[in-house]
């Protein structure tokens, strides 16, 4: 496991390396001088060649990348140009309402995803099973901007239940906070609950085929034992790598939910970067979001292994 | 599964012609609930996507000033679905908006397909140092999220309907690259491309006519699954203003032009995610069913 695990992380670096060039260069190709938006529209042809230099703006592309690289290597994300903050520093301010929104989805998902793949495969072809697989057929063709939006037109504007958006911190005031939480976190939880009912269900089906269930059940151990201790808990193995893969796309999705919710996280930094064209701050974030992403990829992988003897010391894949 | 089972007198799996398998697929594919709803939503959408300007009450473009934020007067009334910020039809802008979705769909994945296809069949049928180099390369594609590329790529590229299609497209890519490669790996080992190369048949002999029409069926599933999910990217890059761009009638546009006025015009942010909740749902569908359909192990099973 050991050696198996050492690998996986060597194999990490080139991945990272061609991902910060290709922000690097897709950040560079941004219509726009950056020399510009850091002095300002008032400043002098002097004033920008002297913050040309100073940013190191002047040097050849390759050059400027490996001073970047360097850097990022350090966690140095360098400066903002419009609010001239660390961007280490902006970034770690919205980390924490970002990883709140999160953590929150997926708790959301997998209370959701489970309970509705468990009810599906105990009633199997009944109308449980119905029900779930009509309710995964439907979330799955909501946008997520759009499920928002109903949400704000429903319990904000008509019902007046919850704040359309904004986030109010849990340690300011946490009886609002969960009130503002709800709407984004169930919003940013809908699809990836399908997933994970489907996953649920379709496991939860194989495992109760299982020899073992039937000697469980032969040894006369009431059914709600048969069903939590012995079935679920093999059932849910697949089903905790699969929750790993979605928490990877909900970084993703957090970006666009985020703008719906005026959320103030990582997605809304980076489409404020984006729109003042501050670039150190967009290529930090995105940097940083690849780098936790291809990271859970790996923990996923590893966790099969971890879960799955066969597939452990790499030599021979399955496919 | 008992409408999937093959009708008796089908040809066996070995004889039977690429054609013929995508005949039996539609027939099967439209006798199965799902299926049919899946064909016939897409069709549905596609064909008002063809005939908007037949079918649309006003102009997407054309503005009443007067008019501004009308609640939806029904079927009859002067403006079915209502108007939206600017007096324009809000029935018309979602007719032409499926004409947008279709095509930025369209573009991506043919785009996807392109280079995806091409890269993976190269890297998988030559091996060696050209496929570790194609490999890392798309990998490096797939390390991102894939709303954020597209929010990346575009930003760079510029906003536009056009750019987010390329967006899109490059999400694709790696997709297609990997089903191929994969694909073609398993068919090398196979007795027919060792029976053809012992013959003496070209490299592209072996793959276009013998390896191609047997990995056909896995991309075709992947077509039906990148479209709704470039579908939905390009609506969410619209929402979020880098993608179509005003005054074009964008479903995702509309939807992020709506989110000022759904206190006064709450219709205005409900019906063009309808249209596209109508177009992922025939999009979806027709995925789920064509892959049981295409299934190896449920042809199998018929006979």
């Amino acid at each position: 496991m050991g050696a198996y695990l050492i690998k996986r992380l060597l194999q990490l670096i080139p991945v990272l390396i061609l991902a910060s060039i290709l922000i690097f260069v897709i950040l560079h190709s941004i219509p726009g001088d950056p020399a510009l938006v850091y002095a300002g529209p008032d400043a002098t042809p002097e004033t920008l060649a002297a913050v040309r230099a100073d940013m190191g703006l002047d040097q050849p592309w390759p050059v400027q990348y490996l001073v970047w690289a360097e850097h990022i290597v350090r966690l140095d994300f360098g400066q903002s140009y419009t609010s001239k903050y660390p961007v280490g520093e902006l970034i770690s301010q919205r980390v924490p309402a970002t990883l709140e929104l999160a953590l929150s989805a997926v708790l959301l998902e997998i209370v959701i995803g489970i309970s509705f793949g468990l009810m599906a495969a105990l009633y199997q072809r009944r109308w449980p099973d119905f029900v779930v697989s009509a309710y995964c057929a439907i979330v799955m063709s909501v946008p997520n901007f759009w499920l928002g939006i109903l949400l704000i037109i429903f319990f904000a504007l008509q019902l007046g239940w919850l704040p359309p958006g904004n986030r109010v911190e849990f340690l300011s005031n946490p009886g609002v906070a969960w009130k503002s939480l709800i709407m984004p976190a169930f919003t940013l939880a809908l699809f990836a609950s399908a997933t994970v009912a489907r996953f649920t269900r379709a496991s939860m089906l194989e495992v109760l085929g299982e020899d073992y269930i039937r000697t469980a059940r032969a040894k006369g151990l009431r059914e709600r034992v048969v069903i939590t201790s012995h079935a679920l808990r093999n059932a849910l193995i697949p089903v905790i790598t699969i929750v790993g893969i979605q928490f990877g796309y909900m970084l993703g999705g957090a970006v666009v939910v985020e703008s719906v919710f005026t959320w103030p996280g990582m997605g809304r930094l980076i489409m404020q970067g984006i729109s003042s064209r501050d670039y150190t701050v967009v290529q930090g974030s995105l940097i940083l979001f690849v780098a936790v992403f291809v990271l859970l990829n790996l923990i996923i992988d590893i966790s099969y292994a971890f879960f799955d003897p066969r597939i452990r010391l790499g030599g021979k894949k399955a496919s | 599964m008992a409408e999937t089972a093959i009708r008796p007198g089908a040809l066996p799996l070995a004889q039977r012609q690429p054609e013929s398998l995508f005949k039996m697929a539609f027939g099967r594919l439209i006798r199965n609930p799902l299926g049919a709803f899946g064909v016939g939503m897409t069709g549905f959408l596609v064909l008002v996507a063809i005939i908007a300007p037949l079918i649309s009450p006003y102009d997407p473009l054309e503005v009443h000033t007067d008019l501004k934020l009308l609640a939806p007067t029904g079927l009859g009334g002067q403006f079915i679905l209502g108007t939206d910020q600017y007096g324009r039809d809000i029935l018309s802008r979602i007719i032409w908006g499926t004409r947008i979705s279709l095509e930025v769909g369209l573009v991506a994945v043919a785009l996807g397909v392109l280079v995806g296809v091409t890269t993976g069949l190269i890297g998988g049928y030559w091996g060696g140092n050209v496929e570790a180099v194609l490999s890392r390369i798309w990998d490096t594609i797939l390390a991102f999220p894939a709303v954020l590329l597209g929010v990346a790529v575009t930003a760079a590229l510029g906003p536009g309907t056009l750019n987010a299609a390329l967006a899109v497209a490059i999400i694709n890519m790696p997709i297609f690259y990997r089903i191929t490669r994969a694909s073609i790996l398993v068919e090398n080992e196979k007795d027919y491309v060792t029976a053809a190369r012992a013959l003496g048949a070209s490299d592209w002999r072996i793959v276009f006519r013998g390896m191609m029409p047997n990995i056909v069926s896995p991309l075709l599933v992947q077509v039906t699954v990148a479209m709704g999910q470039a579908v939905l990217l390009e609506a969410s890059l619209s929402f979020l203003g880098l993608g179509a761009q005003p005054p074009e009638p964008s479903w995702g546009s509309m939807l992020n032009e709506s989110r000022q006025y759904l206190r006064v015009a709450g219709h205005f942010g409900i019906f063009p995610g309808i249209a596209l909740m109508m177009l992922l749902a025939g999009l979806n569908t027709l995925s789920d069913s064509l892959r049981d359909v295409l299934d190896p192990r449920q042809i199998q099973k018929g006979h």
